[in-house]
């Protein structure tokens, strides 16, 4: 039978002549192997492989996809330095002028005017004046672009003349500036649009133009030789998307990437391991992010006020910082970022509370059941949320709480939380326009979003006055004592309590010179530079 | 011949039809807002009122059986829709990380090739000896060892020790080795034990003491008529094998940061990016379903008893 069959399978393949055949079978499995390696090669080839090396080329490694194509407002990621904002926020979060060079207000707060620089050409060589501003802020006005709602409260914008625009707002708004920065005013030049508004391509005024995208891989950007700043030091510069820390770190230790520069780009356990390395240099940079513990307030045991004040004062943030994060973190008294000095409480209120907080030996008997810490694990893949969870139910436990750890991706852990089906959460919050109401109208607000979203079911009336009156107060005294009165009430109340305030590590081979990072994790590339060796 | 392939074509179209409506079925419980989750990216918060304009935007404010009738039928034209994360087409977005996936897995499937069968061979031969036993272990070991603990140990000992191949990402050859031994090391090690037991099987057929009796030469009858025989079941295995090896890249291409699109894929579930995994679910079933079809095409090939069988 098993001749019979050879017999069949022979004049299949090679008609009936038998040299033929021996020729062929022997040589079968060979050719089949050259065949797939050639088939390999192949795809190699078309994958065009760049050649890495020149000085004035800086590949950087990030940890997420910063392409987000034509659905997204941006296109890009602000991080990658292609677009530009009308102002934007330098290091203690106070708004500086960007792409408007000054600004003035009028008719008590709701009329801006904004006066741009008269140097700056889109990438496509096309001029910024008030007419594409105006367009742009047209397009940004849709709420499906406006993302943080920015635009609520504007009623018109218009052009004054040729190099000046007019916000018209539905009711005063002492830090409209600081709205518009960074995420808030993204200027492209007309042609990036099509007909609906999205981005065809990212036309920006940034000291980088996009190049090319290579899905899930990289994206290439080159300097724009009409940056009005002054040129770029550097030709090019490559974005790596490389999700995994440990290969990150190792591909910078290999010289694969010049630089890790990104939100959770090193995590603090991995700065040892680079710190061994001669030819890598480390930083720091704090900043406007800051870490919470929330409490779902509307059911036992953490609607009891006492018992969250108390849990505030049994973390040791101090400890937390110095054995989990590294020293890489600031513990946290103040209820966002300390980057903000000027809304800063000059008698900070602790959040630890003091007051009526439950002594622990008390909640033993009184809290028997478990109660569930929900954590985000995509947030845990930034921080180091695991352990610091697992010092909060060590803590919860010191107070006689037994707490279970949930490990929850972005998804269901946004569910989770709206659905309020938790007890105790951590959650990271940047204060993207530095002000305090953009932490306050999220966070303090009965109506306010994430304290809807999160399921924190924050309320007191009192509060939500103080912050309406705040939003709209034009007297930078009387908002500042609004703001004291507000951080007095939450240290009080702990809906939500501060861990810590993030510092971010960035890594660069040494030759990498002037790499900076700015308090939204942004690196500055424009004066950025490379030594030649 | 032909009318069984034109059988299995049709049968494709209510496979894939009840494989779409599984996953959507599936996806529409999950929770999370794709919404909400397309406009998080940037990692703001996103307003309620950019929420809904999105949900406007992708049709996600209609009910969920118009929702999936309206994909279906772009689907029959040949469109699997626009991607919620980036708003380009699902069709480009596989298909340019699909021939990086394609690659990798080839090149896994050459390396389970070069490894399985050798040791497969030699351990059914010396059964029970040195090199079976050493098989064994290295077996064992590689099908207990985790992908991305394997792949990160290689990155350490060839990458950044010895400098013979890169950390990351897909270029030459060179940029190819390490994934693919990741990937196909446990699948290599089944293959091995499989190959060896099929093998051990085959060596104890009366034929095969009838060849040897004919005064063939023990190399020949090895190759040629034990080999052969004990190649049905592992062609079987392969068919059975290749979507697992498709969805052992996920690992693979988040450790080596290949851009491949099991990455995609892995990113789409955590952002609820419904067409794009609508799209690879379909992708994935068309190549799960072609291979066994050319497993079955290559069962005839090999064994002409099958054939023989299928045209009486």
């Amino acid at each position: 039978m098993a001749k019979e069959g050879r017999c069949i399978l022979l004049y299949g393949f090679s008609e009936g002549c038998p040299e033929m055949s021996k020729l062929t079978k022997t040589k079968r499995p060979v050719l089949l192997c050259v065949g797939l390696l050639l088939l390999l090669s192949l795809l190699s080839c078309c994958n065009g492989k760049e050649k890495p090396g020149a000085s004035s080329r800086l590949t950087i490694g990030v940890g997420r996809d910063l392409y987000f194509g034509p659905s997204s407002p941006i296109f890009l990621h602000g991080s990658l330095n292609v677009w530009e904002g009308l102002t934007g926020l330098d290091h203690r979060l106070a708004v500086r002028p960007q792409l408007a060079v000054n600004w003035e207000v009028r008719k008590s707060g709701c009329l801006w005017f904004f006066h741009l620089r008269r140097d700056v050409s889109f990438h496509d060589g096309e001029p910024l004046n008030a007419e594409v501003v105006v367009k742009n802020i047209e397009r940004m006005r849709n709420p499906r672009f406006d993302l943080y709602g920015v635009y609520r409260n504007v009623k018109s914008v218009a052009v004054v003349d040729q190099f000046s625009v007019s916000f018209l707002l539905h009711t005063p708004d002492p830090v409209f500036p600081s709205r518009l920065s960074y995420f808030g005013s993204p200027i492209f030049s007309l042609k990036s649009f099509d007909s609906r508004g999205n981005i065809k391509e990212p036309l920006g005024t940034g000291p980088f133009m996009l190049k090319g995208h290579r899905k899930g891989e990289s994206i290439t950007l080159v300097r724009n030789e009409r940056y009005y700043l002054g040129i770029p030091m550097l030709k090019e510069i490559v974005y790596r998307y490389i999700p995994n820390p440990s290969t990150r770190v190792s591909a910078l230790k290999a010289g694969e990437i010049d630089a890790i520069v990104d939100i959770g780009g090193i995590l603090p356990e991995q700065v040892p391991l680079l710190n061994t390395h001669r030819d890598i240099a480390i930083f720091k940079q704090e900043v406007a992010t800051t870490h919470y513990i929330l409490f779902n307030t509307r059911r036992l045991p953490f609607s009891s006020q006492g018992l969250r004040q108390a849990v505030s004062r049994t973390v040791d943030r101090e400890e937390m910082v110095q054995t989990i994060l590294g020293g890489y973190a600031l513990p946290a008294r103040e209820f966002f970022s300390p980057l903000a000095q000027v809304w800063m409480s000059k008698d900070p209120k602790s959040s630890e509370g003091s007051t009526i907080a439950e002594r622990p030996t008390e909640n033993a008997s009184k809290h028997s059941q478990k109660v569930i810490l929900v954590v985000n694990a995509g947030f845990a893949k930034r921080w180091p949320y695991r352990p610091v969870s697992e010092v909060i139910q060590a803590s919860l436990g010191d107070m006689g709480i037994n707490a279970e750890i949930n490990m929850l991706e972005m998804g269901a852990w946004k569910d989770a939380l709206k659905r309020g089906n938790f007890d105790i959460s951590l959650c990271p919050y940047t204060l993207m326009t530095g002000d305090p109401d953009f932490f306050f109208s999220w966070w303090m607000h009965s109506k306010g979003q994430l304290n809807v979203d999160r399921g924190i079911g924050y309320q007191n009336p009192v509060a939500d006055d103080l912050i309406e009156e705040a939003r709209s107060e034009m007297n930078l005294e009387r908002r500042k004592e609004t703001y004291d009165q507000l951080q007095e009430i939450i240290a009080r109340d702990l809906p939500i309590t501060p861990l810590f305030h993030d510092v971010a590590i960035y890594a660069c081979k040494k030759r990498v010179q002037g790499l900076r990072l700015d308090a939204f994790f942004r690196p500055c590339l424009g004066k950025t530079w490379m030594k030649i060796h | 011949m032909k009318s069984y392939i034109l059988r299995r074509f049709i049968s494709l179209v209510p496979v894939l039809f009840l494989l779409s409506l599984i996953t959507f079925g599936l996806l529409c419980i999950t929770p999370g807002d794709p919404a909400e989750m397309a406009l998080s990216r940037s990692g703001i918060d996103p307003t309620r009122e950019a929420v809904e304009a999105m949900k406007v935007e992708l049709g996600l404010d209609k009910p969920l059986c118009l929702q999936y009738i309206h994909w279906f039928g772009k689907a029959l034209h040949g469109n699997l829709g626009i991607s919620y994360r980036t708003g380009e087409p699902v069709t480009q977005e596989i298909l340019c990380r699909l021939p990086a996936t394609m690659e990798l897995s080839l090149a896994a499937i050459i390396f389970i090739f070069i490894v399985a069968f050798p040791a497969g061979v030699f351990s059914a031969i010396y059964r029970d000896r040195l090199v079976d036993n050493a098989s064994r272990i290295a077996a064992l070991m590689g099908v207990s060892l985790p992908g991305f603990w394997l792949g990160l140990i290689l990155i350490y000992l060839f990458s950044m020790k010895m400098e013979i191949f890169p950390v990351i990402g897909r270029g030459g050859i060179n940029h190819l080795i390490l994934p693919a031994i990741t990937l196909g090391s446990g699948m290599a090690a089944i293959y091995s034990r499989f190959i060896r037991a099929s093998m051990i099987e085959a060596l104890s057929q009366d034929y095969i003491q009838a060849a040897y009796a004919r005064g063939i030469r023990s190399w020949r009858v090895i190759t040629r008529h034990a080999l052969k025989n004990a190649l049905l079941p592992i062609i079987t295995l392969f068919g059975m094998s290749f979507g697992n090896l498709l969805g052992g890249a996920v690992i693979v291409e988040t450790v080596f940061a290949w851009p491949g699109v099991g990455k995609l894929v892995v990113d789409s579930i955590f952002e609820r990016d419904f067409p794009v995994i609508q799209g690879f679910v379909l992708f994935m079933g068309l190549i799960y379903i072609l291979t066994n079809l050319l497993v079955d095409i290559t069962y005839t090939w090999i064994d002409p008893r099958v054939r023989l069988k299928r045209d009486r």
